[in-house]
């Protein structure tokens, strides 16, 4: 490996050279960098920030590998009820490689990749080239943020999303959600949601209603007796009723049910997010706090109940365990940059994602699904979260400076 | 007798502490005046380059401080005045002809006179700006500093307790020179004649021992007082300029790092060379610095000395190497204050430092480290992104008065986007400085 070393070593361009930022990420990939410190603090932490984000994506990879099996089961599962021999697109003949018996593992996994590894490849190409291409022209770092935009946007797709959507999402969120307002460190929202709520809202009949949780099943069209509704579209049509009467809450909590790519184990993502706030690139203030908003809002929905809405009465460890509560609060809303940067600031964003996303399961007719828009919603006001705190500071200061 | 338990900060564990009491005597051949360490200097010279100095004679008066003059600890030659951008003054240099002849000292019986007569007016300095005080002016609060700042430098209470006598006379006259009154903070118990001084005892991990962390928990900062900083070293300095009615130049310092071969403490004098100090002392490649690891001074061979408010002399390892696929290294033997290493569970006692920033320069991602390794009072991180922005109104407002530059550098150590915030804060305080003195 010396020779590698002594060919970015040899190649290094100016830092006035166009291609310095991307010979720079590339660099990274391979090689620590080399750079020594200068000014008055001579050593510095060996965290950076690639090793954060490297840490993120480590931490999908439980969702990421039970979402593909999961996949695999519904997909599979879905064939033989309806006596299908296809998932009746090109999936299929990379799918007939290994088989389709949907009682083997192997064939269960299998299916789920063929399924994800496509969404994902396509987003990260897509996500990273736009990243690549706006920060050369606009002349700063390719930070690798990106890598985890991305991941986490595949992980929000449903099964059989089109693959030019998803793309489109992904370029969406990391132009407009990150790159116009100055990469990673400066984006008021989180790019991975923003590009999720983008497609969601620009190809509604694609991305949403009962059709599209299970892989093969809008291509093949529904049969009888078979629902490949989520827990939580359930919920929203039929109550606490419709979810018993499909769903134990241990499938739910373990993930054996239809749902996007990486949200249906909620074991998994907690794990994930123990992880995280172990090595304390995740905020747990933040995540305490969605929980506890979320626990106190579904709580006081149920006191009050009502009889025309039956999402009155889910409790709230339904809401943790059905749609994508966990892996927004474990993935999403503890995302530094776009959440407030007070330690009480977080508490507070915490609360209100946790209040608001219960607000627009329960009581919003339009959206059975409201991690998303709690979480965007709380994204913008995290800066006012954070200006109200530092006031209380500032202007405790000022009077006793000035005194 | 009060306890001040600091909470945040950080453990920072390198090698190479000194831990034994024994003092080497070093008289250095050359020592250098160092300009960075006089906040706002705008030099007038005395003296020139070749000129012959004696121990207390004057160089350099300082035009914005009307008659606080720099002194020099040494006599001999003026060897070289070193100049940067725009000719500023970066530092003096003066060879020393080890005769010690003396210039002559007047003593007038005036406290802030006679200090600054003795070159000793700079111990102090003065909140915001932590700028030598004018002269004549009187403070209303002075705390002296007895913490260990860093861990690998020599206890000072074991130098405190054998020069006890000295420091109750430096006491004596911090005292009189302040209006209301002088706090003493120290690790531990500081035993003293002095009835008057407040004693603080501080606990907390780095940087609790800046003063920065005691002045607001005590008694914070107000525009209408006056408040001082000194130093352990410079209140025992006083001290034996009123015992001795003599210059007092003399400094221990501790020579310490992971790089450095052995560990030792030094009594030498103000401004020291820094590679007389580490001479044969140093293995590998090595950079040193006037200071800590966390914060010092290492420059050229210009600005190699001791600097002015320094009592260590740091020796870091200067060899880098790249990693391949680092990001998937576990690290065992990595430090971080967050615990994304392996380090974080097989917990070494200490760990082993270089000089690489470790890492690509990037935006700021506030995982919340900053949070947790701050000891002062503000929200760490607007503050640093205000800092990065340069946004001087909000800095007021966030607290930039009540710190100094190197408050900064433990959140420089622990951002992972590797900014450098001590050099962003002597940026913007050095722009307010010249807004309000304009």
């Amino acid at each position: 490996m010396k020779f590698l070393e002594s060919f970015f070593d040899r190649n290094r361009p100016q830092k006035s050279n166009t291609f310095f930022y991307l010979y720079e990420v590339v660099q990274n990939f391979f090689f620590s960098s080399k750079v020594a410190t200068t000014g008055k603090t001579h050593i510095r932490d060996r965290v950076d920030v690639q090793r954060i984000m490297v840490v993120v994506w480590l931490a999908t990879f439980p969702a990421m590998f039970w979402g593909m099996y999961n996949m695999g089961y519904f997909g599979l599962d879905y064939l033989d009820k309806g006596g299908f021999s296809t998932t009746g697109d090109w999936h299929n003949s990379l799918i007939q490689l290994v088989g389709t018996d949907s009682s083997n593992h192997l064939h269960r996994f299998w299916f789920g990749m063929v399924y994800f590894v496509p969404i994902y490849l396509t987003v990260f190409i897509t996500g990273i080239a736009c990243e690549a291409i706006f920060s050369t022209i606009r002349r700063h770092e390719i930070n690798e943020g990106a890598f985890v935009s991305t991941v986490l946007f595949s992980l929000s797709c449903p099964p059989d999303i089109p693959l030019w959507q998803a793309a489109s999402g992904i370029a969406f969120g990391i132009v407009v959600g990150k790159e116009l307002f100055g990469g990673t460190g400066k984006n008021f929202l989180n790019p991975a949601l923003t590009g999720r709520a983008f497609i969601y809202f620009a190809y509604p009949t694609e991305l949403s209603g009962d059709m599209v949780w299970v892989a093969g099943l809008a291509d093949n069209g529904s049969i009888d007796g078979y629902s490949g509704a989520t827990a939580l579209g359930i919920a929203a049509l039929e109550g606490m009723n419709g979810i018993n009467s499909n769903f134990s809450w241990g499938q739910t909590f373990f993930g054996q049910i239809p749902g996007s790519i990486g949200e249906t184990s909620t074991f998994l993502i907690l794990l994930a997010g123990a992880y995280m706030v172990y090595t304390k690139i995740a905020s747990w203030r933040i995540i305490f706090g969605t929980l506890a908003g979320m626990v106190v809002m579904s709580s006081a929905l149920n006191l009050i109940g009502s009889d025309t809405n039956p999402m009155f009465a889910i409790p709230w460890y339904w809401h943790l365990t059905i749609g994508s509560f966990a892996f927004g609060l474990v993935y999403m809303a503890t995302e530094p940059v776009s959440a407030a940067n007070t330690n009480m600031g977080r508490w507070i964003y915490g609360i209100s994602i946790g209040v608001i996303v219960v607000l627009i399961r329960v009581i919003n007719p339009a959206f059975p699904e409201g991690m998303m828009l709690a979480i965007l919603f709380a994204n913008l006001l995290a800066p006012a979260i954070d200006f109200t705190i530092t006031s209380l500071n500032t202007s405790r200061r000022m009077e006793r400076y000035n005194s | 007798m009060k306890e001040i338990k600091l909470k945040g900060g950080l453990n920072v564990p390198l090698f190479g502490s000194v831990e034994k009491f024994i003092v080497e005597d070093l008289e250095p051949k050359f020592i250098g005046i160092l300009s960075e360490d006089y906040f706002g200097l705008k030099p007038k010279f005395l003296l020139s380059e070749g000129d012959q100095v004696r121990v207390g004679q004057p160089i350099i008066e300082d035009k914005t401080n009307q008659g606080f003059k720099i002194v020099s600890p040494v006599s001999g030659v003026i060897s070289s005045v070193n100049r940067g951008e725009k000719r500023g003054l970066i530092s003096v240099e003066i060879e020393n002809d080890k005769k010690n002849t003396l210039f002559e000292l007047n003593i007038s019986g005036d406290v802030g006179e006679d200090l600054n007569n003795a070159g000793l007016w700079d111990s102090f300095r003065e909140r915001p700006f932590d700028r030598v005080p004018n002269i004549n002016s009187k403070p209303n609060y002075i705390f002296v500093n007895c913490c260990r700042k860093d861990p690998l430098e020599l206890n000072p209470n074991l130098i405190i307790s054998k020069e006890n006598h000295f420091f109750d006379l430096g006491l004596d006259v911090l005292e009189e020179l302040a209006e209301n009154a002088v706090f003493i903070c120290g690790n531990e118990e500081i035993e003293t004649a002095n009835e008057n001084v407040e004693k603080f005892l501080i606990s907390g991990k780095y940087p609790s021992g800046n003063s920065s962390a005691h002045i607001y928990k005590i008694c914070p900062i107000r525009k209408s007082k006056k408040t001082w900083t000194i130093s352990w070293q410079d209140v025992i300095r006083i001290g034996k300029y009123i015992s001795n009615k003599s210059y007092c130049f003399e400094k221990y310092v501790s020579v310490t790092g992971s790089a450095c071969i052995e560990p030792k403490l030094f009594k030498t004098i103000s401004g020291a060379s820094l590679t007389e100090l580490t001479a044969g002392n140093t293995s590998k490649e090595s950079r040193l610095v006037s200071g800590s690891a966390l914060y010092g001074t290492s420059g050229d061979s210009y600005t190699s000395y001791l600097t002015r408010y320094s009592d260590q002399v740091t020796i870091i390892s200067d060899e880098r190497k790249a990693n391949l696929f680092n990001w998937l290294k576990l690290g065992e033997k990595d430090h971080s204050a967050t615990n994304v290493f392996l380090s974080s569970i097989t917990k070494p006692e200490k760990f082993d430092f270089d000089t690489n920033v470790n890492g690509g320069y990037r935006a700021i991602v506030p995982i919340g480290v900053f949070d947790e390794v701050n000891v002062f009072d503000i929200d760490p991180t607007l503050f640093l992104k205000s800092l990065a922005i340069g946004d001087l109104v909000a800095l007021r407002e966030l607290g930039i008065f009540d710190l100094i530059p190197e408050d900064m550098s433990v959140f420089s150590y622990v951002c992972p986007s590797k900014y450098d915030y001590v050099a962003l804060f002597k940026d913007c305080i050095d722009d307010i400085w010249k807004e309000e003195n304009s």
